[in-house]
């Protein structure tokens, strides 16, 4: 008798007969298949249970915040009193507030100067160490040593090194003849003094470029030199369009940590213990420090929700943006 | 080596030591200050080693803020962070890595995005959970949330494990290991390098760690370092007059350990970079 019911078996038939049962019809796959689908089965319980952690963290230090603030952003909070519903009255304040402007003028200032400077200078760095010579390990250390050391005490390095009339820098400066403005002092001149200490951060940076470099294939260099390119002509046309995607990385990473920038402004213009204010008449006033004041100084929480939602719509479109410019400038392999 | 070589590379050795030895000034402009006495750190000319070493600037700095109060509070977050970023990351990036289940990549996806979400705009609502539960002033907001998983150590060692060979998992499967023991006696210790990498990572970031501190800490007793050198400073600057020397010596004590880390650490952090440059 042939069989006119498909063929559910795959490794086994379960006896003789099978096929042309009735059993055959409730689709009851053989022996293997279904130690193979319950093996499966547990394997996805076994992959929840350990990632589980993230799971649960992920709800509630993440979704419920996120959710949350968007709600307060609609609320005024003190949070000595329950909250109050003022609809879309925040985001007008900030819409007229000149202080808000200033933070948001000034950290898009440092971010559109600090980015290209310190991707640059990675960049050089990278090029000059990308060959194999003697120290070049130490080298290396010397130059990302201050990038994963961040924070308040190197800060007060440089807060040092500015001070206006007999600091190292303007000690320096007067050798070679310049008269250095009081740095942290003069609202001209602070928020140069942030960039020139945020860029002796390029270390990490640095470090991609180099990782990437290295993974630059020989032959196409053999090749140029070959044809008789210079270094500078090499570097052009290879290994710049071949690193364009180390770029794009740094660059997200960088203009990222740039919008959200935080201790190093507080350590450097703050003036305590007059609380967080931005250096003289506001100048070195960035986002969060703003934001912080008003949730921790001012106690207006719903105001500082607010704020965190706009700054966090201004970092998704810079963001959006560059992914899509990508296209233009990005070489992928 | 021909002449034109020997030029180039002398010019790359050249620009090379000169920038490294601006990057190294900061670093050495803190250990001079830091032994001078009050009427040498502003002289003009530059005075680049102390003719009176000042060593009551450490003294300063270790007796007139409570220093080692500070340094026992930070050592406790930082070990409670590095101890958790050891034992939860793996954990988590074996089920994203290794195993498979139906929405393993989707999920991933949703991991990665959690790295570009702004901490701005959770701090607030998370400040609200924390004093609702009582937690103000505590170091728990700073040491719990490292249990629940780093989506950046998560990506790290997902990249790693994944590079695992694949015949060893699939023949200590056949042995009748379930995944639990895989994870624990096979997985856990192949990913040594990268979590000696994460440990760093971590330990440099909580060490310095001065926002987190800063909203939940209040009282001057339970204090990080970070913290305490601003306040420091603020105390400092009330009288008009700053220290600069004991600030210094502050700093350079806060710093030693974070130096001591990288350095006996270069191997490691080496392949952590590269683990996430490379693969982009």
């Amino acid at each position: 008798m042939e069989s006119q019911l498909p063929d559910f078996s795959t490794t086994s038939n379960d006896g003789p007969g099978y096929k042309h049962s009735a059993a055959a019809l409730r689709v009851r796959p053989p022996y293997g298949r279904r130690l193979a689908v319950r093996s499966r089965r547990r394997e996805t319980i076994d992959a929840l249970v350990f990632a589980s952690p993230w799971f649960v963290g992920f709800l509630i230090f993440l979704l419920l915040p996120f959710a949350r603030s968007l709600v307060y952003s609609f609320q005024s909070y003190d949070i000595l009193n329950p909250p109050t519903w003022v609809g879309l009255a925040n985001y007008v304040q900030l819409l007229h507030d000149p202080r808000f402007h200033t933070a948001v003028a000034n950290t898009l200032f440092y971010t559109v100067i600090a980015v290209p400077l310190e991707i640059v200078v990675a960049l050089l760095l990278a090029v000059l160490l990308s060959r194999r010579m003697v120290g070049r390990s130490l080298l290396t250390s010397i130059f990302f040593l201050p990038s994963v050391i961040t924070g308040v005490a190197v800060t007060f390095i440089w807060k040092l090194m500015f001070q206006g009339d007999y600091g190292l820098i303007n000690n320096i400066l007067h050798y070679i003849g310049i008269n250095g403005p009081a740095w942290l002092d003069n609202p001209a001149s602070s928020k140069p003094a942030l960039i020139v200490m945020r860029t002796w951060n390029v270390g990490m940076t640095m470090v991609i470029f180099i990782a990437a470099i290295s993974g630059l294939p020989d032959e196409l260099f053999e090749a140029a030199r070959i044809d008789g390119a210079g270094a500078v002509r090499m570097f052009r046309s290879i290994t710049l369009p071949l690193m364009t995607p180390a770029i794009f990385y740094a660059l997200i990473i960088n203009v990222n940590n740039a919008l959200q920038l935080f201790t190093e402004v507080y350590a450097l213009t703050g003036r305590p213990p007059l609380g967080a204010p931005g250096g003289p008449v506001d100048s070195t006033l960035v986002v969060v420090l703003y934001l912080y004041d008003s949730a921790f100084t001012f106690l207006t929480m719903g105001y500082a929700s607010a704020e965190a939602w706009v700054l966090f719509l201004i970092i998704l479109l810079i963001t959006l943006v560059q992914f899509r410019a990508q296209k233009r400038w990005v070489h992928y392999e | 080596m021909s002449r034109r070589h020997a030029i180039s590379l002398l010019a790359r050795y050249f620009v090379l030591v000169v920038l490294a030895a601006i990057f190294i000034l900061p670093f050495y402009w803190m250990l001079v200050t830091s032994l001078k006495p009050v009427n040498e750190v502003f002289l003009v000319p530059v005075r680049w080693v102390p003719k009176h070493f000042a060593w009551d600037n450490y003294v300063i700095a270790l007796t007139n803020f409570p220093f080692f109060q500070y340094l026992k509070n930070t050592l406790l977050i930082v070990a409670l962070n590095v101890t958790a970023a050891i034992l939860v990351n793996p954990f988590i990036a074996f089920s994203f890595s290794l195993l498979r289940w139906r929405f393993r990549e989707p999920v991933f996806l949703v991991v990665l995005s959690t790295i570009m979400l702004p901490p701005q705009v959770l701090i607030i609502p998370l400040f609200v959970i924390f004093r609702n539960l009582g937690w103000l002033n505590t170091y728990l907001p700073l040491t719990v949330p490292p249990f629940f998983g780093n989506a950046i150590f998560i990506f790290l060692l997902r990249q790693f494990m994944k590079k695992l060979p694949f015949d060893l998992l699939e023949a200590s499967r056949m042995d009748g290991c379930n995944n639990y023991r895989l994870y624990w006696s096979v997985i856990f210790p192949l990913v040594r390098t990268p979590l000696a990498a994460i440990a760093v990572f971590q330990f440099l970031w909580s060490w310095n760690d001065f926002f987190m501190p800063l909203i939940y800490i209040n009282d001057t007793s339970r204090k990080t370092l970070s913290l305490g050198l601003m306040d420091f400073l603020a105390q400092a600057s009330s009288g008009g007059f700053v220290n600069w020397g004991a600030l210094m010596a502050g700093a350079f004590l806060a710093l030693i350990p974070c130096v001591a880390v990288f350095a006996f650490s270069q191997r490691y952090l080496a392949t952590g970079i590269s683990l996430l440059g490379v693969n982009r």
